[in-house]
């Protein structure tokens, strides 16, 4: 009773819990949340002293890497899945409250929450569990392919076969899609965080410089790309050199970010070439004539859909608004909950 | 799905008929002459088949994948032309939702499996049971009926189960009839006023029945020709009469029927009853005849 009360209050959302941004769509209202998954918690004095949130998304993001002794910037999530539970727990508390405005009645909305195709019952759980925790009355989870599939307006209910592929943060999802349910869909943990890592790693030990996971980004956004064009873009770069421990700047070029990012991007080649061998021939034809789409941040990276392109033979799309896709599949999904309960993951 | 992605091309093609004449097509199609490349060279670098480039170059909506894929078919061939892909993207219509109403009214109709014929079954089967039960609890509502006026003060009692044969039995049983019956096709609701209604019926009917035969007041004569026993009982199950009689005598008697003789030396003895005169051979058991007058 009390909870259809407090429902009569709340907002139904969708939430894309990604490994590098969390994006929150309400009922009627679109996307009403876009904020990097990151907590500062700031332990007060004392060693017994209690640990309070700082700061949450976009704020906190700007912290990291960059805290004083008794802050500390989290990133919960990883590879896709919850690493921290209880900042998690906070974390989404904190963006539902963002996005109710009341503050008479203690937020209690019913939440359609993605989960990677990939993610065991243990993790589905926890993000279960810390939905819950939010305050949310009620969790359905979907699959991450299914939600961008949704999102990116492909026809995932007809009896033709839809390929997407959702190069998240932390994890790329591949999904063939055909009548409503996922024909075939798998899930490597490589994603836009892989693709930081690498850039770092190669830097360290092509030029002997250590670079932050954010200047790492930078440089993706900037100058990453995942085929080899005819224009050579080039970026200043500044970092600490590691045989004088002193910061230092260097130029570095699109050619070698490409270098750098041979390996993530081959994992997520293999992974659609995988996707392709297990798809059903008559779904495998469909998807000849009308191409795959890429959603999730990674398909902004510069040519990586000439890559697939070149790597498959097939047509390569990039859905409109990538970064949206899923939590807009998400919404839709939750605007027709009660009809639609079969595309739904189970626990 | 034929139909869906027709829907999708009509729409298409509505919305580009309405736009100015320069189409999206017609752009593309003069930045790759423009740039001296053929539709082999841009399928071979989109990969998408020469017969999908012609087709989005004339315009031909019917030929091409849903509206999802064409944006992306167009961006890409945007790009590859190095022009700018936004204006382009504006001609299109953006996707409307494919979860179309036409599958809602599919997607509730539940498929018949094996396990829902059984869970259909279960369902019949407790109704079912359910029914036996009331049916159960209207019968035997009404048949504990009798017992209650029978221990009451009503003055006309239902015979004895021994006393099935007689007049009384015959009597008494339309009437458990006429309860029972209605009682047992009615709800456990309809019972409980059933048994009010009925309840005074069933008092009406054997009166009626005894009152045809004498104004509730029985008379016996009993002609003694020989010395005789005898012992009457009225429907109380209280001795009204119990003696010996002398050779020649008569004796009259009354009271509430039915009555309960036993009479010893019986074939000396004749019995009349409201005037009419019952052979008492037909009770007779060595010498003694039992038996119950309505």
């Amino acid at each position: 009773m009390l909870n259809y009360f407090n429902g009569y209050f709340s907002n139904d959302l969708a939430i894309d819990l990604g490994t590098a941004n969390t994006l929150i769509w309400a009922r009627g209202q679109g996307i009403v949340l876009n904020e990097p998954s990151v907590v500062a918690i700031r332990q007060e004095g004392g060693p017994n002293g209690k640990k309070v949130i700082q700061q949450v998304g976009l704020a906190a993001k700007q912290m990291l890497g960059r805290t004083p002794g008794n802050i500390t910037a989290i990133r919960p999530m990883k590879d896709g899945v919850i690493a921290d539970f209880t900042v998690t727990e906070q974390m989404l508390k904190q963006f539902i409250r963002r996005v109710h405005k009341s503050s008479i009645f203690t937020p209690s909305p019913r939440i359609v929450i993605c989960v990677p195709c990939g993610s065991t019952q243990v993790e589905r759980r926890a993000i279960r569990e810390s939905a819950f925790g939010a305050g949310a009355r009620r969790v359905e989870l979907i699959e991450e392919p299914m939600a961008a599939a949704i999102g990116a307006d492909l026809p995932v209910e007809d009896a033709t076969g839809s390929m997407v592929v959702d190069i998240g943060g932390g994890t790329t999802e591949v999904g063939v899609i055909s009548l409503g349910g996922a024909v075939y869909s798998g899930s490597v943990r490589v994603g836009g965080d892989k693709f930081d890592e690498a850039i770092i790693n190669y830097i360290r030990r092509n030029y002997g410089m250590l670079i932050g996971e954010t200047t790492a980004e930078q440089i993706k956004k900037e100058i990453g790309s995942a085929f080899p064009g005819s224009e050579v873009r080039e970026m200043e770069v500044n970092g600490r050199n590691l045989a004088e421990g002193v910061p230092r700047s260097f130029t570095i070029s699109s050619n070698e970010i490409l270098e750098a990012l041979t390996d993530p991007l081959n994992s997520i080649v293999s992974a659609v070439k995988t996707a392709l061998e297990q798809t059903p021939p008559e779904l495998g034809a469909d998807i000849a004539s009308k191409g795959m789409v890429l959603t999730g941040g990674g398909a902004l990276l510069r040519d990586i859909d000439r890559l697939l392109m070149e790597e498959t033979g097939l047509p390569v799309v990039i859905a409109d608004d990538p970064l949206t896709c899923v939590v807009r599949g998400s919404g839709k999904a939750l605007e027709r909950m009660d009809k639609f309960s079969s595309i739904f993951a189970s626990d | 799905m034929d139909k869906n992605s027709n829907s999708d091309n009509a729409a298409v093609e509505s919305a580009v008929e309405t736009l100015p004449p320069l189409s999206v097509g017609k752009i593309l199609r003069e930045a790759r002459i423009s740039q001296g490349l053929n539709v082999a060279d841009v399928a071979s670098s989109i990969k998408f088949s020469p017969r999908q480039v012609e087709a989005l170059e004339a315009d031909d909506y019917s030929h091409l994948p849903e509206l999802a894929f064409v944006r992306g078919f167009v961006r890409s061939y945007a790009r590859l032309l190095h022009i700018d892909e936004t204006p382009l993207l504006d001609f299109l219509p953006r996707a409307h939702q494919q979860l179309t109403s036409v599958h809602d009214e599919l997607a509730g109709v539940p498929f018949s499996t094996s396990q829902s014929t059984r869970r259909i079954n279960v369902t019949w089967l407790s109704a079912a049971l359910a029914l036996a039960v009331f049916l159960g609890i209207a019968v035997w509502l009404s048949q504990d009926k009798p017992e209650v006026i029978k221990a009451g003060e009503s003055p006309l009692a239902v015979a004895p189960a021994e006393l099935a044969a007689s007049a009384v039995a015959v009597v008494a049983s339309p009437s458990l009839v006429v309860s029972g019956v209605p009682a047992a096709v009615a709800t456990l609701k309809d019972v409980m006023v059933k048994k009010e209604v009925t309840a005074p019926k069933e008092n009406v009917t054997p009166k009626e029945v005894v009152a045809a035969k004498g104004e509730g007041q029985g008379a016996i004569r009993l002609v003694f020709e020989d010395e005789s026993w005898v012992d009457v009982k009225d429907k109380f199950g209280k001795t009204i009469f119990k003696q010996v009689n002398p050779p020649k005598s008569e004796q009259w008697i009354s009271g509430h029927p039915p009555f309960s003789l036993v009479i010893g030396n019986a074939s000396s003895v004749r019995l009349y009853y409201e005037g009419e005169e019952i052979d008492l051979d037909e009770f007779t058991d060595v010498e003694v005849a039992r038996l119950i007058l309505e």
